[in-house]
């Protein structure tokens, strides 16, 4: 999408170059042909400037001689009918098409005759819709749905309110601020029959020093002690009232009557003295998943955003490298799906641990095992929480051995079961605690997710701040 | 007819693309060593004139705009019927190639 964007953008300023001559130049024949992009550098140019007009009072001599030598497939509406007024947005409704192109892999008007396209374009009231069996964003969906509205005046109104909602875009994906995550948001997707999934979601995919490279430390700060904020268990009726400890001020210092405020089980945590610490964020997680089914889809949400992908299953390395890829267990089992994806400086690396079970699982067996794994879950048990397939790396477990005190929240708690589909979710909240200094070293958010044999579900963006829930 | 050299001095190196109104060669010009894109008017559109216009319309158009993101138009010339401009070469691709080897396997839409 990354990609998708910067050549829209190119292309776009171009056209707005164009436009802002005096008098306007509008290209009409902007199409993929006529767009080349540069070996090497990646520069976008636009060519073919065959049929351009030059809008001024003189020429009004408008002429359907430009259509004859190009294809009805991108040109506007208006430009196949009488009109001899065009102007800019004409432009933009075909770039709106090009967009669509690069993002859908194919035209959108694909396998249709130049009349049917004509047809389509000029006698057909519906209007024209983006769709796409592949993530796209929805703003970015919003913005060519905008750009090819059949009527001009339902377009951007030039080219540079375009470029402006590009723009936008491009920031809300790639700088979330304040939120420390310029992290993707992952999707984990399931298709096939019946099928539970049980998969931590990890905030911060990304190595910690990335992170703390680019995140302003106040924002990966814990609070201090005179400016707790609440916990999440605060915010969420939580699970577990047993094993109380709370010393922790954090839970008691702001408590909410409206909710139950249970706290998970706290180590005897000291308030943090002076600077609140900054936290380790763990670079990687194992998401869980129990699976009933011959296939498994395995995908990532704002795939642009990273260039090269590898997939591994049990160690294995899997022969596509793409964003999306499918996992057909031969047979039940255990199974460790990883992807590692990579994009300019950054990498990033994710685990699913398959669990294929040979016959569907009933509400009683999901939820037995949900309450093994919150047993485990409190049981601080290291070794039994690696056997369950949620925890750190060997690495981060060789550096966390010792020092076992840790806090979780489990919040949000829901399962249900429809015509067979389970759906199930909570979210989790990790702290690790230095038993030293009594301060946290590692703190991480999961959100478990949601899965049907309908299709496909996002797990829901976590992009806030995992100290502030 | 296979061309060799345009005007004297543009050397054809190969064939880039053609278009209802002419096609656009590599060329090299041979004073100064340099490489670039010709688009020469096709042949039997020479006699009419609106066509000629037109396309010497389109060297000025694109002559004048100025753009890191429009290919830049260097010098219009005619010699005997042969009508061309000389662009800025690209060494890429029109982006279609890029998509179609990315519809050889539906993973790598995205």
């Amino acid at each position: 999408m990354a990609e998708v964007l910067t050549i829209s953008r190119q292309i776009a300023q171009a056209l707005a170059y164009a436009h802002q001559q005096q008098p306007m130049i509008i290209h009409r024949d902007i199409k993929p042909s006529n767009i080349m992009i540069e070996s090497g550098s990646g520069r976008v140019v636009v060519t073919d400037f065959g049929i351009a007009k030059l809008l001024d009072a003189d020429s009004t001599r408008q002429t359907l001689s430009g259509l004859a030598v190009g294809t009805p497939s991108y040109a506007a509406p208006e430009q196949l009918g009488t009109t001899d007024d065009l102007d800019g947005r004409a432009d933009i409704f075909s770039l709106g098409l090009v967009m669509y192109e690069m993002l859908a892999g194919r035209p959108f008007f694909e396998n249709l005759t130049p009349q049917q396209i004509i047809g389509k374009k000029l006698y057909d009231t519906q209007e024209f819709t983006p769709t796409f069996d592949t993530f796209v964003a929805a703003p970015l969906q919003r913005i060519i749905h905008r750009a090819i509205a059949k009527n001009r005046d339902q377009r951007y109104p030039a080219i540079a309110a375009l470029l402006d909602a590009l723009d936008r875009f491009e920031q809300i994906e790639t700088k979330p601020a304040p939120i420390p995550s310029r992290s993707p948001r992952w999707s984990f997707r399931v298709a096939g029959v019946t099928v539970l999934v049980l998969a931590g979601y990890l905030a911060w995919p990304f190595v910690a020093a990335h992170l703390t490279d680019r995140v302003p430390a106040s924002a990966i700060t814990l609070p201090d002690s005179t400016a707790h904020k609440p916990p999440v268990s605060q915010q969420n009726p939580a699970i577990d009232d047993t094993d109380r400890v709370n010393t922790s001020t954090a839970s008691t210092a702001h408590s909410q009557p409206a909710t139950p405020n249970i706290s998970p089980p706290v180590p005897a945590v000291e308030k943090p003295s002076g600077k609140a610490p900054i936290l380790e964020v763990s670079p990687a997680t194992v998401e869980l998943a129990i699976g009933i089914c011959s296939r498994q889809n395995f995908s990532v949400n704002n795939a642009a955003a990273f260039s090269t992908f590898q997939w591994s299953v049990n160690d294995e390395l899997q022969p596509y490298t793409s964003p999306r890829f499918t996992f057909a267990p031969p047979e039940p089992g255990h199974y460790a799906v990883r992807l590692q994806a990579g994009a300019e400086q950054r990498t990033s690396e994710h685990n699913w641990q398959v669990q294929v079970t040979a016959d569907p699982l009933a509400k009683s067996e999901v939820n037995a095992w949900l309450a093994r794994y919150q047993e485990t879950m409190q049981s601080r048990d290291i070794a039994a929480l690696q056997a369950m397939g949620d925890l750190f790396t060997a690495a981060e477990l060789s550096q966390l051995s010792g020092r076992q005190r840790y806090q979780i929240t489990l919040s949000n708690w829901d399962i249900s079961m429809h015509n067979g589909d389970a759906n199930l979710s909570f979210s989790q909240l990790e702290r690790w605690y230095n038993p030293e200094t009594s301060t946290p070293m590692v703190e991480r958010t999961s959100h478990a997710l949601i899965l049907s044999r309908q299709g496909c579900h996002t797990i829901g963006a976590n992009r806030r701040n995992p100290t502030t829930h | 007819m296979t061309l060799k050299i345009i005007a004297n001095k543009y050397e054809v190196l190969a064939e880039l693309g053609r278009g209802g109104m002419g096609r656009v060669y590599k060329v090299r010009h041979r004073e100064l060593n340099k490489i670039y894109a010709l688009k020469l008017l096709r042949e039997h559109l020479v006699e009419d004139d609106n066509q000629v216009a037109r396309f010497h319309s389109e060297a000025r158009i694109m002559a004048n705009l100025q753009h890191d993101h429009i290919v830049q138009v260097f010098d219009i010339d005619r010699a005997g019927d042969q009508h061309f401009f000389v662009m800025e070469y690209i060494e890429g691709k029109p982006w279609p190639i890029s998509l179609k080897s990315r519809r050889l396997c539906p993973w790598q839409r995205f």
